[in-house]
C-alpha cells in the first residue's frame, strides 16, 4: 500500500542449512518484522513442519518500505512451499493477503479494497486469497476471483486441491442500491422550526456540492441544521463509493459488515484537531479528515475555534479536490473532494447579530475573532448564510417544515441534471466548474448580467466571488429545472454571499 | 555426600548424555571449550548437528533451569557454535540448538526434559 494505491510485493523465501534464524529483509517495519514470530507459531500450531534452518524472506521490491501485517499469509505460504510441504506450482499465480494469528486463524487487514481494485486493473485472472473477514470488502471489486479462508490449514488444503474454498466472484455489484444516509433515523429537517432561509441555502449547497458557512448566535440551530445535512444529500454513485471506500479502507475504518461506504460520509472533527489529522500525515502518510470526507461532507463546528494553520491547510483541497502530503518517507496525493459545511458565531460572546441580547464584545475582539478566518478561505466558501435567532411564535408554533426526503428528492433531481450535463467533462457537480466551462454552461439573461455587473462594482466581488456566484446561480436554476440563469437566480445567489456584502464587520 | 554446584552440574551433564543417547543422539563431544566459551554437548541426530546446553538444578526455588538460558547465554552459545563450525570447516549442514533441563531434587528420581530447537540465532 502506498497512500490509497496498492502495489504488488513479491515474497521470496530461501531456506538454507546453518544456524537456525528467521530473517525478513526488504525494509519491513515493526509490525512486518514481527510477522516472523506470528508465522512460525501459526505454522507449528497448524500442524505443519517448521524448518529449523536459516530462513530468509525477501519482500521485493526491496527498496520500498513495507508496513503492516498483511504479508503474514504470503510469508507462511512461501515457507511451506520452500519446505516442500506444498508444491511450488500450486502457489504460482496467486495473490495472498492476510494476518495470521498464533493458532493459525486468518485475520482481516485494512486496505483490502484498494488491493483488490489494483489486482483487477493489473491481472484480473489471478486468484486473490484473503481472510473471510475481508471477503465482502474485496467483493466490491467486480469480477475478481476471491477466495475467502478462515485458517492457514484451509488455505493449504485449498492449494493442495484437497479442500474446496468457494470462489466468490462478484458480477452484479454494479447495481448496488445506493442508500441515503440512514444511521440516525431520528434526524430530519422537519425537526427544525423556522430558519427557512438557512434550509434553502443548505438545499442549494447539497444540490451543487457548494461549501457553506453558517453564522449566527448560539442556539439558533446551526449545529442542528448541519447534523441533518446528510439526510438531504444525494445518494452516492458506485464509482464514488469505491473511491471513498478505498480511503476508509486504508484508514481501517471499515468493519466486516459495512464493507462498502454506502452513503456519503459525514465527518465532524472536533476543533482541537491537529493539522496532520486534518489533511493526513504520519511518516507513512495516512488519510486525514479531508480525505475521509471525500465525496461527502466535512462539518467544522465553531470554525473560528480551529487553529489557524488547520484552517489554512484546507485551501488546497477546497480548490483542487485533492491534497498532497509530503514527508521524508514519501510524498503522495490523496483525493479530497468534500463539501465544507462550517458553523460559527459572529463574535466571542456570540450575540453580535442578536436583536434581543446585548453583545458585550469590543470591536477589537470581534475583529480578532473574525480575522481567524482568512479572506482566501472565506472566498472559497460559495454560500454564506446568516442563521438568526428564532422568534417566539416560531419556537412555540406547531408548523412542521418539509421533511428531509422531500428535500432530498429535489436535490437528487438537480444532481441528475448536472451529471447528464457534465457527462463529457469529467466533473459531476456545479461546484467543480472551471471558468471556461462556466461560460459554456451558465448563460445569463440580460437582466441577470446587469445585476452581476452591479455586484462587482458595488459589492466589490472578486473574480472568484463572481465565479462562485455564477455557480450557485447555476445550481438554483438546476433545482428549478431552468436551462438559463435569470435575474431571480442571480440575485438569490448574490444574496448568499453575505460576507462579501460587509454586513457585520471590517 | 554433599552435592556442590560443580558436581551437580557434572552429574546433570552425565544424565543428559545418557538420556540423549537413548533418544538416538550420537554424542560427539562433551564440554567443548572454545576461546569464546563452552558448549556442554555436541551431538548428531538424523544428519543434523545439535548444540546442547544442559542446565541442572536441585530445586525449583530459583526458577526453572530453562529460565536461566538467558539472552546473554544464547548469544554466547551461538558464537561458540559458529566458532566450532568454522574451526572444523563444517558447512551446509542443518544445525539447531537444544536445551536439556535436569532437575535433581535430593532423594528423588531426577527429571529430565529436552527442548528441541530451543531458540534461533539472534533470539
Amino acid at each position: 500500500m502506498l497512500g490509497i494505491d496498492a502495489y504488488s510485493v513479491e515474497v521470496e523465501v530461501d531456506i538454507a542449512n546453518g544456524l537456525p534464524k528467521f530473517n525478513i529483509v526488504g525494509l519491513p517495519d515493526t509490525a512486518c518484522s514481527e510477522s516472523a514470530d506470528r508465522v512460525s507459531a501459526a505454522i507449528k500450531n497448524s500442524g505443519f513442519p517448521f524448518p529449523s534452518k536459516k530462513i530468509t524472506v525477501n519482500l521485493a521490491p526491496a527498496d520500498l518500505k513495507k508496513e503492516g501485517s498483511a504479508f503474514d499469509l504470503a510469508i507462511a505460504i512461501g515457507i511451506l512451499a520452500a519446505n516442500e510441504t506444498l508444491g511450488k506450482e500450486k502457489v504460482a499465480n496467486k495473490v495472498f493477503c492476510g494476518e495470521l494469528s498464533l493458532d493459525g486463524r486468518l485475520r482481516g487487514v485494512s486496505g483490502v479494497l484498494p488491493r483488490a481494485v489494483w489486482l483487477l486493473s493489473q491481472d484480473p485472472k489471478r486468484d486473490f486469497v484473503i481472510s473471510h473477514e475481508n471477503a465482502r470488502e474485496a467483493l466490491c471489486a467486480k469480477g475478481l476471483n476471491v477466495y475467502p479462508a478462515k485458517t492457514l490449514t484451509q488455505v493449504v488444503g485449498f492449494l493442495k486441491g484437497e479442500e474446496n474454498i468457494s470462489c466468490e466472484t462478484n458480477s452484479s455489484h454494479e447495481s448496488l442500491p445506493p442508500k441515503p444516509y440512514s444511521t440516525k433515523k431520528y434526524f430530519d429537517f422537519s425537526d427544525i422550526k423556522g430558519q427557512w432561509h438557512a434550509k434553502r441555502g443548505l438545499e442549494i449547497a447539497a444540490a451543487g456540492q457548494h461549501n457553506v458557512l453558517m453564522i449566527g448566535p448560539p442556539g439558533a440551530g446551526k449545529t442542528m441544521l448541519a447534523k441533518r445535512m446528510p439526510t438531504i444529500l444525494s445518494s452516492i454513485t458506485f464509482e464514488e463509493a469505491i473511491q471513498t471506500t478505498k480511503i476508509h479502507s486504508v484508514a481501517g475504518l471499515l468493519s466486516e459488515k459495512s464493507s462498502l461506504v454506502e452513503s456519503r460520509p459525514f465527518r465532524d472533527p472536533h476543533h482541537t484537531i491537529s493539522f496532520a489529522a486534518m489533511v493526513g500525515g504520519g511518516s507513512y502518510p495516512r488519510p486525514g479528515e479531508v480525505s475521509l470526507a471525500h465525496n461527502g461532507v466535512l462539518f467544522l463546528d465553531e470554525l473560528a475555534e480551529f487553529r489557524r494553520n488547520v484552517l489554512e491547510v484546507l485551501r488546497q483541497p477546497l480548490e483542487e479536490g485533492k491534497v498532497t502530503i509530503s514527508r521524508a518517507a514519501s510524498s503522495l496525493t490523496l483525493p479530497a473532494r468534500f463539501m465544507l459545511v462550517a458553523a460559527m458565531n459572529p463574535c466571542p460572546c456570540g450575540y453580535f447579530t442578536d436583536p434581543k441580547k446585548e453583545c458585550h464584545c469590543t470591536p477589537i475582539q470581534i475583529k480578532n475573532y473574525m480575522s481567524k478566518i482568512s479572506g482566501p478561505l472565506l472566498d472559497r466558501i460559495d454560500i454564506q448564510l446568516e442563521v438568526p435567532c428564532l422568534k417566539v411564535n416560531e419556537i412555540i408554533g406547531k408548523t412542521v417544515g418539509e421533511t428531509s426526503s422531500a428535500i432530498r428528492e429535489r436535490v437528487e433531481e438537480a444532481r441528475k441534471r448536472q451529471r447528464s450535463r457534465y457527462e463529457s467533462e469529467k466533473i459531476s457537480s456545479n461546484s467543480e466548474l472551471e471558468p471556461k466551462q462556466l461560460e459554456k454552461y451558465c448563460e445569463v439573461t440580460k437582466e441577470g448580467e446587469a445585476l452581476l455587473k452591479m455586484a462587482i462594482q458595488e459589492l466589490g466581488f472578486s473574480a472568484r466571488a463572481y465565479h462562485k456566484a455564477l455557480k450557485v446561480a447555476r445550481t438554483i436554476a438546476d433545482l428549478e429545472g431552468c436551462e438559463n440563469l435569470t435575474e431571480a437566480h442571480v440575485s438569490e445567489s448574490i444574496h448568499y454571499r453575505a460576507l462579501d456584502r460587509n454586513i457585520w464587520f471590517r | 555426600m554433599e552435592t556442590t554446584s560443580q558436581t551437580l552440574g557434572f552429574l546433570g551433564e552425565e544424565l543428559a548424555g545418557h538420556y540423549l543417547t537413548r533418544r538416538g543422539y550420537k554424542v560427539l563431544l562433551k564440554n567443548y571449550e572454545s576461546p569464546l566459551g563452552e558448549i556442554d554437548l555436541i551431538a548428531k541426530e538424523k544428519g543434523a548437528l545439535v548444540f546442547i546446553e544442559v542446565k541442572t538444578r536441585s530445586s525449583l526455588s530459583a526458577g526453572s533451569p530453562l529460565d536461566s538460558v538467558t539472552f546473554h547465554k544464547r548469544a554466547q552459545l551461538t558464537k561458540c557454535a559458529k566458532y566450532y563450525m568454522k574451526r572444523y570447516g563444517i558447512k551446509d549442514v542443518p544445525c539447531r540448538f537444544d536445551v536439556v533441563s535436569v532437575l535433581i531434587p535430593p532423594g528423588e528420581e531426577p527429571r529430565i526434559e529436552l527442548i528441541e530447537n530451543a531458540f534461533c540465532e539472534g533470539e
